[in-house]
């Protein structure tokens, strides 16, 4: 008998079940959600303001000290096609025509260093971080390089430097955080000539938005990108089209990427914990098992062997008592013919030599 | 073997290919007869559901091929009766009958003439049997369709035909030959001069108890009225469907320039004025309320597209329904409200707002935030000094009177400043880090930003003084001969000013690139630094 798979399934399901469900109660008791660390940073983009001059990308190209672009940044027809970010370019500058009669909109896509990032909570080592800064960031010497950053990002940001053959990177933008902790801007933000690019602190940016909204209700849309979409990001933007015409996904959801992964991935421990403890029994179980078998085994064969010697000695006994008895039989008889001969002869004879034979007879048999 | 095999394979994937192309083939055919089906000229033929009895989806009827069909009859009457002279556009029938009845009409009289017509030897329609050939599920309009705008140059061209008789034998205007309205008393439509408002206002988009919807309303009135000018060999409008409705063919109606104003005895001038009438109206009262407004309604009437651009459900005055608490006939909204929503394009904010987001102006209007109500400079408008009106309420002459005068006191003519107070270069080097210093032309400029505007009226009277026109970039600051300079509020960028101010590189190139977009000027392009920046030699 012993364990069966089925009953061994139940378990596991069991105890993943009640782990993701504890989890669930452990999140659904709070009503707060991690807004970012007090005083963290962030930049608005503002895409109305935006004219798509690639400074911001020549900026992060030099401050970063990345290779030199093969097409040089003043040239503005890469614009034409939809670029993503690559291990040599943290930011690029993409082009989306809007519908007859009005100007094209320009948006700057880089990391957007969201407040509970997918990658982060994608990373079995750690090797992301969300900093004190507003910056999520990377830690290359923790990294493994198994990219599952780049799967998890919602906004396709993080990319890996293929072309290293020995320790290849994920690269992607930093918020320039070893400037900011000097003091410094952003390059991108320093160098936009039409500050499409506001740097300051995530809720200062948050209110600047909503203000330019009350300001110009009719050049924008009522809506700060980032403020809640995969539970909030550092970097925000403002548009005067619908957001998922300039690229900017709309099928986000508010809830953070971790928080939709808790859940499963909070078993995970518990499964690996319990691998152990329940191979160990069921290896314990069935190795009990043998043993009894075995022991069962040897009583069995040493009761055999115990009742057949019985029978054999019974049996030798009988056989001896047999012989014996023939033996005694047969020395009777031959006494017995010895008896009548003797008496014959003494009949015929004369009798003294008569009891001497009788006497030496049973002395034989001994 | 293996060799069979992929040879096998070889055929097969070229049989594929094949059957895909022909596939292709097949409904590329089929989809293009799907769009020839989905013409300008479809009428939906589809009579009211009787439950239990809609096996069949309704006609997609083209009308224009049919017309054309019909070329030597004379008129509609092939297809539609006529009542009072009139055509109804029904199909051989004045009225709607029973759904099964009115199906009887279309099967019978539709059948019977294509047979007709096949056996006269030419192309004809679907047959008995041929259900499915008219009953498709293809509907919709074509994309090529489009409203027709009855606009002032149509109006226009309607009103002086000669070709049009009145309604009215003793007109001397064509107004009533299209133009009437429904007598309460008699129960019946009467043309009568001096009474004439929008189609619209009545004519709705869906039938009313009183009033047929206006789509019905123009094809029986335009339609019939074209045709029988074409019966009578005169110059006349479309009959045909894409006549009025192509895009393409809208294109080429003639368009009238300088349309002379339209006759309805409708005031030159008018003194809004209505709320001052509200406390008696005694001198005392009226010290407490706002000015009356000055309003130039002959302006107006040549800015707006159509009366309905202000009136927009009835030609009487706005205070009628909108008074000055609110009204039930002005679905409660105040006469203030009507007047100063600036979302709404009949009121007269909310107009004028769209005028200064028009290229010449948005230069400077486009950088402005919206003003609320409160904002809103009111003696801009309300200029009528209270002193000059007489007691209320006034005689309809000595508003009017009063009205003019205060108008013709305004300035009309466009006030500027000399060169000599408009410096002509401004050096700008706050990047000399990177680039040679900038010269501005100032003076330039402004000069082309005046010319731009100088005709215009509107512009020359809201912009007041002299320096107005400074303000639109000197903005904020008080509007002076000399006002502040770009640095002296714009500096380091991100300084936490509450009020989100960009420094002084954020505000240049914010307020030069986003002006040129405004208005319209591609050269220099935004980014095109060394146009205006010299390279640092």
């Amino acid at each position: 008998m012993g364990i069966t798979r089925r009953k061994f399934l139940g378990w596991v399901g069991a105890a993943t079940g009640t782990s993701v469900m504890m989890g669930k109660n452990a999140s659904a008791v709070s009503n707060k959600h991690f807004e970012g660390y007090p005083g963290s940073f962030g930049v608005l983009h503002d895409t109305t303001r935006c004219i798509g001059c690639r400074k911001c990308e020549q900026a992060c190209n030099t401050v970063n000290a990345l290779p030199a672009p093969e097409i040089a940044f003043d040239d503005l027809g890469v614009l034409e096609k939809n670029r993503r970010t690559s291990d040599d370019a943290y930011t690029v500058v993409n082009h989306f025509e809007t519908g007859q009669g009005t100007l094209p909109t320009f948006v700057k896509i880089q990391c957007n260093h969201c407040l509970e990032p997918a990658c982060a909570s994608a990373c079995f080592v750690k090797a992301f971080r969300k900093d004190k800064t507003g910056a999520v960031t990377y830690d290359e010497s923790l990294c493994v390089g198994c990219r599952y950053c780049m799967v998890a990002c919602p906004f396709n940001i993080p990319a890996y430097e293929y072309d290293e053959a020995i320790t290849p990177r994920v690269m992607k933008c930093t918020l320039c955080k070893p400037r900011i902790e000097k003091g410094q801007l952003p390059g991108c933000v320093e160098i936009c000539p039409k500050e499409a690019l506001t740097f300051g602190t995530r809720t200062q940016l948050i209110k600047e938005a909503r203000r330019r909204i009350d300001r110009f209700p009719g050049r924008y849309v009522d809506h700060v990108y980032g403020e809640k979409e995969m539970g909030g990001t550092s970097w925000l933007y403002l548009s005067g089209q619908a957001f998922n015409e300039i690229g900017l996904r709309e099928d986000l959801g508010v809830t953070p990427a971790p928080s939709l992964t808790a859940g499963p991935l909070s078993a995970v421990p518990i499964i690996v914990g319990l691998w152990p403890v329940l191979l160990t029994g069921i290896w314990a179980i069935s190795r009990r098992k043998d043993q009894i078998a075995d022991q069962e085994r040897i009583s069995a064969v040493a009761a055999t062997t115990a009742d057949a010697n019985e029978e054999m000695q019974v049996k030798l006994a009988e056989l001896k008592d047999k012989l014996n008895k023939e033996k005694e039989a047969a020395i009777n008889l031959e006494v017995k013919k010895a008896l009548e001969e003797a008496a014959k002869q003494a009949e015929a004879e004369k009798a003294p030599a008569e009891d001497e034979d009788a006497a030496e007879a049973p002395k034989e048999e001994k | 073997m293996a060799k069979r095999a992929t040879r096998q394979w070889r055929i097969n994937a070229v049989l594929a290919i094949i059957l895909m192309i022909l596939l292709c083939g097949v409904s590329s055919v089929f989809s293009s007869t799907a769009t020839d089906s989905r013409a300008l000229d479809v009428v939906y033929i589809d009579l009211p559901h009787v439950p239990g009895n809609d096996k069949m989806p309704g006609v997609p009827f083209p009308h224009d091929r049919h017309t054309r069909a019909r070329e030597n009859s004379k008129d509609c009457s092939a297809c539609h009766l006529q009542q009072k002279e009139r055509f109804v556009f029904r199909f051989k029938r004045l009225i709607d009958g029973t759904p099964d009845a009115d199906m009887a009409v279309y099967h019978e009289n539709c059948v019977a003439c294509h047979a007709e017509t096949k056996s006269a030897g030419k192309t004809s329609g679907p047959l008995d049997g041929d259900c499915r050939s008219c009953h498709t599920t293809v509907s919709g309009d074509a994309p090529a369709w489009q409203p027709i705008r009855f606009d002032k140059s149509l109006h226009f061209r309607h009103v002086s035909s000669k070709a049009i008789r009145p309604g009215n034998m003793y007109d001397d205007t064509n107004c009533s030959a299209c133009h009437h309205i429904y007598d309460e008393t008699i129960q019946k439509t009467v043309r009568k001069n001096g009474t004439e408002e929008s189609c619209f206002y009545c004519h709705k988009p869906q039938k009313t108890e009183r009033s047929p919807s206006i789509r019905w309303a123009s094809h029986a009135s335009c339609v019939s009225c074209h045709q029988s000018l074409k019966t009578r060999v005169r110059k006349t409008g479309p009959v045909e469907c894409a006549g009025c409705h192509d895009a393409a063919v809208q294109q080429q109606i003639e368009v009238v320039e300088n349309i002379p104003r339209l006759e309805r005895k409708q005031p030159d001038t008018v003194l809004l004025a209505s709320w001052m009438s509200a406390d008696g109206g005694s001198a005392e009262a009226m010290k407490k309320v706002m000015q009356p407004v000055a309003f130039n309604h002959v302006v107006h009437e040549f800015k707006a597209d159509s009366c309905r651009a202000c009136h927009h459900q009835t030609l009487k005055n706005c205070a009628q329904c909108h008074t000055e608490t609110g009204d039930e006939k002005g679905g409660g909204v105040q006469l203030a409200r009507a007047m100063h929503n600036s979302v709404s394009t009949h009121s007269c904010i909310g107009c004028h707002r769209q005028v200064t987001m028009t290229k010449d102006c948005a230069g400077c209007h486009a950088a402005m935030p919206q003003k609320r109500f409160s904002q809103l400079a009111c003696a801009q408008c309300h200029a009528v000094d209270r002193e000059a009106m007489g007691p209320f309420p006034m005689a309809a002459e000595e508003r009017t009177a009063v009205a003019e005068n205060n108008l013709n006191s305004r300035q009309r003519a466009f006030m500027t400043l000399a060169d000599e107070h408009i410096p002509e270069i401004v050096k700008i080097d706050g990047m000399k880090d990177k680039y040679e210093a900038v010269d501005f032309p100032h003076r330039q400029i402004v000069r082309a930003i005046f010319t731009r505007i100088k005709e215009n009226k509107m512009a020359a009277y809201f912009h007041g003084n002299d320096v107005t026109l400074c303000a639109g970039c000197h903005h904020n600051a008080p509007a002076t001969l000399n006002p502040a300079r770009c640095a002296a509020c714009h500096g380091k960028a991100f300084t936490n000013d509450e009020d989100g101010r960009p420094g002084l590189k954020g505000a240049y190139h914010g307020q030069c690139m986003a002006c040129h977009e405004a208005m319209g000027i591609e050269e220099p392009a935004s980014t095109d630094c060394i146009k205006c920046h010299k390279e640092k030699g």
